[in-house]
């Protein structure tokens, strides 16, 4: 028998159908269920028993007039064209954990309302501090290195990024471990770290053009279409022209908060 | 014959702290633009020849033609072989 629930991330609402049992307890886990009535921005169809075990992250895409076809060992992932209905095949709540994450990416992308920022996050005083940065360069210490402080995300940022007003980072359900049912507040962003592990603590502004270029690898969103492409590069200009960015250079320990907050 | 230029639908771009960006959102390369270069892509947009763009750069920069032609042809034929922009002629 297939439930059906409704789901937030972030401002949006996800319908979500799916006869299988542990995906619906997995899911009704780790997001905040909303009242059936509310309309939902999309519908989405998943299905267990898909594929194989996670080989590794690539990803064959497909593009027809219906829509867009992604293909990984694990998951196949399958979004209409008006980005309002996907339907969703997979192994393993793994390959279910990376699909939304997926599919969730390229929704924000195409309505362009946002990114999801490879880039853990923590709060202080209310703001948002953004800390990215390479494979290794200590995106999860510094989420650690952070407590008590609130962490919106230790691997992906949740960013709202509006054309006028406030840059938000919202509370992201896409964690390394996954917490329960991630509430989904945000906070105005402060500023952006590009990480960097040193012997000495100190920091430097970086130019906007820098941050662009730094950002554009960090973006969880897989190319299928230049024009979608397109709104991925508008998003970061405007994220990279909205506010301070810095070259952050830290020790092991929770010092650099006195640096920078 | 002139040459005539034309940007590839698929270059987009922007400018950042003075600078020309461009993003060739098809394969996903960023090119970065000086100032003098910033100005060719601005006048190649309008679909310039290259006379045109020669004469442009000479009435807006104190240098010789000798050295606008030696710079400016190398690098619309670097423009062309980055796929940003094609030759129309």
């Amino acid at each position: 028998m297939c439930s059906v629930c409704s789901i937030r991330v972030a401002e949006h609402v996800l319908q979500v159908a799916t006869s299988a049992r542990w995906m619906e307890q997995w899911i009704t886990s780790y997001f905040p269920i909303v009242n059936g009535s509310v309309a939902p921005d999309l519908s989405l169809h998943i299905e267990d028993g898909y594929g194989r075990p996670f080989e590794s992250f690539d990803i064959r895409i497909d593009r027809t007039e219906a829509g867009t076809c992604y293909t990984r060992a694990d998951y196949k992932l399958e979004i209409n064209s008006d980005y309002r209905t996907a339907k969703l095949q997979v192994y393993d709540d793994y390959s279910l954990k990376h699909a939304l994450l997926h599919l969730y990416s390229s929704f924000i992308v195409h309505f362009e309302w946002g990114l999801l920022i490879h880039s853990s996050c923590a709060v202080d005083r209310d703001q948002a501090y953004l800390f990215a940065g390479s494979s290794g360069a200590g995106k999860s210490t510094v989420a650690v290195l952070s407590a008590p402080r609130q962490i919106l995300s230790d691997e992906a940022s949740l960013v709202f990024i509006p054309d006028n007003g406030e840059v938000r980072v919202y509370n992201s359900p896409f964690r390394s471990d996954f917490v329960s049912r991630t509430e989904p507040i945000s906070y105005p962003l402060a500023a952006i770290h590009l990480l960097h592990q040193s012997d000495s603590l100190h920091r430097n502004a970086l130019p906007s053009s820098v941050v662009f270029h730094k950002l554009m690898g960090n973006v969880f969103y897989w190319a299928h279409d230049p024009n979608e492409t397109a709104k991925v590069i508008r998003l970061i200009e405007k994220l990279a022209k909205y506010g301070r960015a810095y070259d952050l250079y830290f020790q092991k320990n929770s010092l650099f908060w006195g640096l920078i907050s | 014959m002139t040459m005539r230029f034309e940007r590839m639908n698929h270059a987009q771009s922007f400018v950042m702290d003075g600078e020309r960006i461009i993003v060739d959102t098809e394969h996903g390369v960023v090119t970065q633009l000086n100032e003098v270069g910033g100005f060719v892509w601005e006048c190649l947009e309008r679909g310039a020849e290259m006379e045109e763009l020669v004469n442009s750069v000479l009435e807006r920069y104190e240098i010789s033609r000798q050295q606008v032609v030696q710079d400016i042809v190398p690098f619309v034929e670097s423009l062309i072989q980055l796929r940003l922009i094609r030759d129309n002629t």
